[in-house]
């Protein structure tokens, strides 16, 4: 009975002169089937059988929809590994390539992930909870590298929850396909995403994604306070639909969820004037946990590129607001440190899936660290191109005491 | 320390697992209390096997009175389970809840020789079937009444052969009717790889039980004037032999 403001029913609470026959159309379903049921065995069967069928077509889209949300966050990843560090600065950001496919996958993903919190709501989170961890996990991954590598910092769990609040219209609730499809090409839905300002979300959301990057995630953090009102981050999570708080229309709290990051979809949502609901999808902590320790997996591999560089004096950076490679390991070093540090305050059961990656976080952190130490000890007996073929390739890395490194790493990226 | 890392958040997130353990804990002895009572209900209904069939009427009401107790420790778990995290707790009184639908699926077949309808049901534990597909407050799944019932058919095949021992001949066809009404009902259902679909493959092995009940009192005619004749036997015996 925690979570107060949980309480508005998991039907969809439309604007309110939606809201009554939204609500009446919900209840009634159970109540007509009640109605009809003790005739037969036969009949009731029947109607168990269509219960029973609309949860598995459910957990199967969303299945489907995680899989491809998998997917993207993975390319997101890679995309994020081709950039250069100079890509990251806001005056490049717009015209990195790798970053411009970063931000589209980003979009795709948002509209997937659009797409599954319609089938999320209310306590369909939690029943469904499974099938959509491993999206969830590979995203925060992708996010959270991403703004490490643009802040410097951890991502906080609020503003990751700030890009998975939806507007959603009544027709993408009836129709998801509006927002997109799944199991299709990457863009293929667009196109067919007219009309509802929340279809148009990822689309709108990708070319402010081409304004200064950065100061759209200055606004992250403050965002949710908006739509999830008095959710601290201890809160229980879960999908739930937020109405316009009982106020005239959503045309009141449309505007201010986009302003931060949707100016151009504001006057498209006036004039379709069809209620839109608040769809916001949490992040539970056990996702968010076990998408940084994936996260330390990717800054294993990205610190180990980074002392490659290093050692190529031809691409030390001139821009003086880029650290040194050297710099930038120590940096990632620290940052993985106070991570572990983290983790280690945790009171952990051996059940626990978190568990198991904080064997992975501690081989990462150890590899960085033995990196450093053979950049340091053998740096003066080879030339720094050897040496660096060298580290790329494991050799400095395994040393002999860790052995195997390439195929751990393989095993990182499985996850 | 670089302030890289919010420790705050960990801190916080420590809190949120700690207060996620109570309510765990809360609800699992909330369960062993269902538990408990369920098989107070499970051994006074274990003497249908051993009784006379004038005694059944008096062994259902004994357990209709613990039936209370039960509408009790399910109003206590309500209370437990946070809105909308039905699912999260779901496993740890699953188990229970689906033999306590079974209890009330087999008292309510004692007492008519009918399925339990789903208001009966909610009747029985005061609490709702979910038949919307959306659990908001606590309600009873659809899966857990329909493993209660595929848990009955196994009981019923029991009482089949019991009830010949005991001398009455006719509760056997009767049971055979009835789980053949039952499975074929659940041949409706499109059942997923999951418990249910195993368990409802456990139920031809139960109707093939009562069939050869039937088959060996009939072939020793101890039961043609109870039954109407033809297809019922018939066709039990055809399948018998196969």
């Amino acid at each position: 009975m925690e979570d107060v403001h949980m309480e508005t029913p998991p039907t969809l609470l439309v604007e309110p002169a939606e809201s009554p026959l939204a609500a009446q159309k919900h209840k009634s379903k159970g109540d007509i089937i009640r109605s009809n049921l003790g005739k037969s065995t036969v009949q009731d069967f029947g109607y168990f059988r269509d219960i029973l069928e609309e949860h598995h077509d459910r957990r199967e889209r969303i299945i489907k929809a995680s899989r491809d949300i998998n997917n993207f966050s993975k390319k997101m990843i890679f995309a994020l590994h081709r950039a250069e560090p100079k890509d990251y600065l806001p005056q490049f950001s717009a015209t990195s390539e790798a970053l411009i496919e970063f931000k589209e996958k980003h979009a795709t993903v948002l509209k997937l992930f659009h797409r599954v919190a319609i089938d999320l709501q209310g306590s369909n989170y939690y029943r469904y909870q499974r099938s959509v961890s491993g999206a969830f996990q590979e995203y925060i991954e992708a996010m959270t590298l991403e703004y490490y590598l643009v802040h410097g910092k951890l991502m906080p769990k609020n503003a990751l929850e700030a890009d998975l609040v939806f507007t959603t219209t009544p027709e993408q609730i009836s129709n998801p396909d509006l927002i997109i499809a799944i199991g299709q090409s990457p863009f293929g839905g667009e196109g067919r995403s007219g009309g509802g300002g929340g279809g148009q979300r990822g689309k709108f959301n990708k070319d402010s994604r081409k304004r200064p990057y950065n100061k759209d995630r200055e606004d992250a953090p403050k965002r949710p306070a908006n739509a999830i009102p008095a959710d601290g981050p201890t809160s229980q999570p879960s999908a739930s639909t937020s109405a316009a708080d009982g106020s005239p229309s959503t045309a009141l709290i449309s505007p201010m969820i986009m302003e931060t990051d949707q100016i151009p979809s504001a006057p498209a949502a006036a004039a379709t004037s069809s209620p839109t609901v608040q769809i916001v999808l949490e992040v539970t902590d056990e996702d968010y946990l076990l998408g940084i320790a994936d996260l330390t997996g990717e800054l294993m591999r990205l610190a180990i590129n980074t002392l490659g560089q290093s050692l190529m004096p031809t691409l030390q950076e001139e821009d003086a607001s880029i650290l040194s490679p050297e710099k930038r390991v120590q940096h990632i070093l620290q940052f993985l440190r106070d991570i572990k540090s983290g983790f280690d305050g945790l009171s952990l059961t051996k059940m626990s899936p978190i568990s198991k990656k904080m064997a992975v976080l501690r081989q990462s952190l150890q590899k960085i660290e033995f990196a450093c130490y053979n950049v340091k000890v053998r740096g003066a007996e080879y030339p720094p191109e050897v040496l660096r073929q060298m580290l790329v390739s494991g050799q400095v890395l395994g040393g002999g005491g860790g052995g195997g490194d390439s195929s751990t790493a393989g095993n990182e990226d499985e996850e | 320390m670089s302030n890289a890392v919010d420790l705050g958040f960990f801190d916080a997130i420590q809190a949120s697992m700690e207060n996620e353990a109570t309510t765990k804990d809360n609800i699992r002895s909330a369960v062993r209390e269902l538990d408990r009572t369920n098989r107070n209900i499970t051994a006074v209904l274990n003497r249908v096997h051993s009784s006379s069939k004038d005694q059944v009427p008096a062994l259902c009401a004994q357990a209709r009175i613990y039936f209370s107790d039960i509408q009790t420790h399910i109003s206590d778990l309500t209370k437990l389970v946070p809105t909308h995290q039905y699912y999260k707790y779901n496993g740890l009184w699953s188990g229970p809840m689906q033999q306590a639908c079974f209890l009330a699926t087999l008292t309510m077949y004692l007492e008519h020789e009918r399925l339990i309808t789903v208001e009966e049901l909610e009747g029985f534990f005061a609490v709702k079937v979910d038949l919307d597909n959306n659990i908001t407050d606590f309600q009873i799944s659809v899966e857990e009444f329909l493993h209660g019932v595929v848990s009955l058919t196994n009981e019923l095949s029991r009482l089949a052969v019991n009830a010949v021992t005991s001398g009455d001949f006719s509760r056997p066809v009767r049971i055979g009717k009835f789980l053949k009404e039952l499975y074929s009902g659940f041949q409706l259902l499109n059942l997923k790889n999951d418990s249910l679909r195993k368990r409802f493959d456990g139920i031809k092995y139960d109707i093939k039980k009562v069939e050869e009940i039937i088959y060996d009192l009939t072939v020793r005619k101890l039961i043609v004037a109870n039954t109407e004749p033809g297809q019922d036997i018939a066709s039990t015996g055809a399948e018998v032999q196969v």
